[in-house]
């Protein structure tokens, strides 16, 4: 009696197993099976929009309604990486207005990031200031892939609040994330970077100095930097070279004898920007400099001292080293003229 | 450009939406656009000599699925020496691909995302500099 019970509870669980097993394949069955038919849809669907959006952008006084969400938006997204210019901007325009901008207003407090991030993208696709208030909103997202789309709106609109956010944002992260903040805003336009020098002049976080120095560093921007002079004094090496680099790229008046000035700092990262800056001045005095720095022990001084004696007409200088004054500083001339 | 005479551009591009955009835009002002896919394809068109003597311009996009576009435009200017202004369309936009482009014989090199009243202009404007 006893097995008998046994038998019949394992029989029992055992047919559970089954159909759990047999319900699960025909889920996964029945799941590819509209994907794939719902991918194919999608794939149509986006080949007729295109087409559509192609004929209104020859005749935009006739510009059909296209309906569709996620289609519509990933058609006009194709499309602008393609085209620019004022024809498919009216085409844009309208189209967003008429089917996608009430959904992203309505997808900007959207418990599901996805919605949110369809929000964010139809704003960066035609980015108005008048959507500037649920642009800022969506920075604040907790999802990268919400904050950092709406982003690249909030500067091609020039937002103050959306630049200052989006430097906290980048002094704050790393990785990936940091450079892809950074690459946003290497994007602005020049005036943009006003808003940078503002905060950089009222700001006491470090991270964020660093970081709006960072981007001068990577972008001319013709304008004076007035704290600069703050920066080099700063005890953190990390942040005067990131100051050297700004410096740079926007010289400012007396930037040649700043440079000179770090010729015998103790961290080599720092000494080599300084020889690498020195390149923007051919006065005899920088160049004098550069022949002394070519003799330092690092081999990213030597190697950036030699290039800028090169840049700077020094070349015969640099021919006539010899190893048997020091082999070190010969070899980093011989390197410099020969490969770079 | 002579009266009854049709002038052809050929496009190879593997975006077929930038070739029906391009067919739709030179249609307009009278030209005939040739569009094709591949770079096997591009290659294919310019063995023939007479079909090439009819092109007024060439539009090649950098990057195909089979060849690089560069690679193209290499063996059409050895083939042709600049008989046929080409016209570069890419999305690589940076100084050096730029260099590289107009190094190999491109008369000029447009990046994408393109505005196509710039577009038109250039090509009408090499096409008239081919005339004269």
């Amino acid at each position: 009696m006893g097995s008998l019970r046994t038998l019949f509870i394992l029989i029992t669980f055992l047919s559970l197993e089954i159909l759990i097993l047999i319900y699960l394949f025909l889920m996964v069955f029945l799941h590819n099976f509209f994907a794939y038919f719902k991918d194919r849809y999608s794939v149509n669907k986006r080949k007729w929009l295109e087409s559509k959006i192609m004929e209104s952008i020859q005749n935009p006084q006739n510009i059909p309604y296209l309906s569709g969400t996620y289609d519509l938006l990933v058609s006009l997204e194709n499309f602008s990486r393609k085209v620019q210019g004022e024809e498919f901007d009216v085409v844009k325009k309208h189209v967003i207005s008429q089917s996608l901008l009430s959904k992203a207003y309505r997808y900007v407090d959207s418990p599901f990031w996805k919605k949110r991030n369809f929000a964010a993208r139809v704003f960066s696709l035609f980015p108005r200031k008048e959507e500037e208030p649920l642009m800022l909103k969506l920075m604040d997202d907790k999802k990268f892939l919400v904050k950092s789309v709406v982003g690249i709106a909030l500067v091609k609109i020039k937002s103050r609040e959306g630049v200052k956010k989006l430097i906290d944002l980048m002094s704050r992260s790393t990785g990936y994330a940091y450079y892809f903040y950074k690459d946003i805003l290497l994007q602005g336009e020049l005036d943009m970077y006003d808003i940078l020098l503002e905060e950089g002049m009222h700001s006491e976080d470090e991270k964020i100095f660093k970081a709006i120095l960072s981007i001068f560093a990577n972008k001319t921007i013709i304008k004076p930097i007035p704290f600069l002079e703050k920066t080099l004094q700063s005890r953190d090496h990390l942040l005067i070279k990131e100051g050297l680099n700004a410096l740079v790229r926007n010289p400012q008046q007396g930037s040649a004898r700043v440079f000179m000035t770090f010729k015998t700092h103790p961290d080599e990262e720092i000494r080599a920007v300084a020889a690498k800056g020195l390149a923007l001045y051919p006065t005899d005095e920088a160049k004098n400099t550069l022949k002394e720095m070519i003799q330092d022990s690092r081999w990213k001084v030597r190697f950036q001292s030699a290039l800028s004696l090169k840049y700077t007409g020094e070349v015969e200088f640099l021919k006539r080293l010899k190893p048997e004054d020091n082999q070190a500083v010969f070899d980093t001339a011989q390197y410099v003229l020969e490969f770079v | 450009m002579d009266e009854g005479v049709k002038k052809k551009i050929l496009v190879v591009d593997d975006d077929e939406a930038i070739i029906s955009l391009l067919v739709r835009t030179f249609q307009v002002k009278g030209y005939e656009v040739i569009g094709l896919k591949t770079g096997a394809e591009a290659r294919a068109f310019i063995q023939d000599e007479a079909k090439v003597g009819e092109l007024a311009l060439f539009i090649l996009d950098r990057l195909l699925p089979d060849v690089q576009g560069l690679q193209i435009l290499k063996e059409f200017q050895a083939k042709y020496q600049k008989k046929v202004p080409v016209l570069l369309l890419s999305s690589l936009a940076s100084e050096k691909d730029v260099l590289a482009g107009l190094q190999e014989g491109a008369v000029d090199y447009v990046t994408k995302p393109f505005s196509i009243p710039v577009l038109i202009q250039k090509a009408m404007s090499l096409i008239g500099k081919n005339h004269g």
